[in-house]
Order: C-alpha cells, then sequence, then structure tokens
C-alpha cells in the first residue's frame, strides 16, 4: 500500500490585484500527486460567502505539465466550515522537478485586508524507496542491541500515521 | 544579450515539448482600447518585449500571469502564456506600443 503525504503551498497576499509567483520542490520521495486542495487560510473577513477571491495555476514536473487552474473562496465569518474534499489529480511525479505557478488575486480593492491562501497536495510516496532506507538504517543499527523504551514509542505513533494516511502530516 | 530563439529551443527540449510551429505574432495597440484577449490554446505565446510595456500592464493567462513593475520593466526573459490570455493596459496610459510574442504551435 501507498503512503499518502501532503505538500503544502503557503503564499501571502498583501495587495489587491497581486501577482505571487511560487516555485516548490516536491520530495523526490513523492512518486504521484493524486489530489489537490486551494483554500483559504485566514484574513478575509466576510458576512457572505465569496466564490472567488483568486485563483491558482499550477505546473507540474518542471513546466513539463499544466495541470492546475483552481479558484479560491472565501467562507462567511459566522459559518467558517471548510469542506475537506480534495479534487483528483493525476500527475505522475518526475524526482526532484519544480511544481512553479502563480496565485491572482481578484478581490476588489475596497476593504482589502491582507491574507494568506493555500495550495495543498496529495500525493503517494514511493514506499520500495523508503523501506530500503528502513532497511539500511537497521543494518546499519543492528551492532547496537540497546533497544529504548522511548525510541519503541516513537515507531508505533509512526506506524499509526501509516494506517490512517488521511492526516495532513508533511509540509514544504 | 541572449538569444530567444536559441532559449525557446533548448527549454522546450528539456521540457519534452516538441515544436511543430515557431513565428511571431504581434497585438496592435489602439488607443482607447485597454482590453484585448487573444487564444492560445494547445500552444505558447512567449512575451519578448516586456521592456517596452507601460508600467502597470497585466497579462492573464491560464498557465501565467504578469504585472510589469518598475523592477520587470528592464528584463530580458521570456515570459510565457498559454491559453485565454487577456492583456490589459493601465487605463492611464498614453502609450500605445504593440506587443511582441513569440508563438510556438506544440506538437
Amino acid at each position: 500500500m501507498a503512503a499518502i503525504r501532503y505538500n503544502i503551498i503557503r503564499l501571502s497576499v498583501e495587495r489587491p490585484g497581486q501577482i505571487v509567483r511560487f516555485q516548490h520542490k516536491i520530495p523526490s520521495n513523492l512518486r504521484r500527486c493524486t489530489g489537490f486542495k486551494a483554500v483559504h487560510v485566514r484574513g478575509v473577513q466576510t458576512d457572505l460567502y465569496i466564490p472567488e477571491i483568486g485563483w491558482f495555476t499550477a505546473s507540474f514536473n518542471s513546466l513539463k505539465e499544466e495541470a492546475i487552474v483552481v479558484p479560491v473562496s472565501a467562507q462567511a465569518f459566522s459559518n467558517p466550515e471548510v469542506s475537506h474534499e480534495f479534487q483528483t489529480l493525476d500527475v505522475e511525479l518526475m524526482p526532484s522537478q519544480l511544481v512553479v505557478g502563480v496565485y491572482v488575486d481578484t478581490m476588489t480593492a475596497i476593504g482589502f485586508n491582507p491574507y494568506v491562501v493555500s495550495l495543498y497536495f496529495r500525493c503517494t510516496e514511493n514506499v520500495s524507496v523508503r523501506t530500503e532506507l528502513v532497511k539500511i538504517t537497521q543494518s546499519k543499527n543492528q551492532d547496537c542491541s540497546c533497544i529504548d523504551e522511548d525510541d519503541l514509542e516513537i515507531n508505533e505513533e509512526q506506524d499509526s500515521e501509516e494506517l490512517n494516511p488521511d492526516q495532513l502530516c508533511s509540509t514544504i | 544579450m541572449f538569444d530567444h530563439l536559441i532559449h525557446i529551443h533548448q527549454q522546450f527540449k528539456q521540457r519534452l515539448i516538441g515544436i511543430e510551429l515557431q513565428r511571431f505574432k504581434n497585438v496592435v495597440n489602439k488607443p482607447g482600447t485597454f482590453r484585448y484577449e487573444i487564444e492560445a490554446y494547445n500552444e505558447y505565446l512567449l512575451l519578448t518585449n516586456s521592456f517596452a510595456l507601460p508600467i502597470g500592464t497585466r497579462i492573464i493567462s491560464d498557465t501565467n500571469a504578469l504585472e510589469i513593475l518598475t523592477s520587470q520593466n528592464g528584463l530580458e526573459g521570456l515570459e510565457e502564456f498559454s491559453g485565454l490570455v487577456a492583456i490589459e493596459l493601465p487605463a492611464n496610459t498614453q502609450e500605445y506600443p504593440n506587443i511582441e510574442f513569440i508563438q510556438i504551435v506544440k506538437v
């Protein structure tokens, strides 16, 4: 089973109409991106739901694949519930390549406040590479027979994370 | 000064994108018109004269967005646009330069 890892790109918008560029290197152990989600994090305070405060566009694999154009909405102050669903994406990741894109603010200048938006990627990890790394680490540590109880607890925590891969667990 | 055409060929080769056609494309500005839209679906438009555009000009496409600021006014680099490309000139401009692109149709 492939483990799921999340990547987050977080951007600050300081002025109306701002174009914010980003480029982000996805860790090389991630093999495929299967979902994405664009959300307003904080800053826009509104009594009504705003379907679009701006939009993201992003391309994967160092400009080889254009995959995403997505608006970002802002929830009403009185109803801050946000959907946790990811939109489907199916991009095979080449190792050590960039995600490149822009965020374009489309808010009006009236009553503008600086705000923060995030673009989440849900990706799957290359488990075989990780298993190899674990094996190598284990073989290196074979000589050391002293196992600390604290280490055991940490290992158990990691296992539970793999069993429940939908946690937001990794950042940039 | 770098050669735009060599740069384009090298970069598209890196990106594994084949070029079917390469040619120049101009958008002629008319006084009093501040917004233009060009369709560039399944192709790329590479802006070659950003230095000639008025400060505050915005070019927004499905894949890229650019605002000409003072700091960008002197750049030689090529900005690439694809999809529906909207060009917005600042409302108070007195300059109406042609906007020059290299059009790349991909295989």
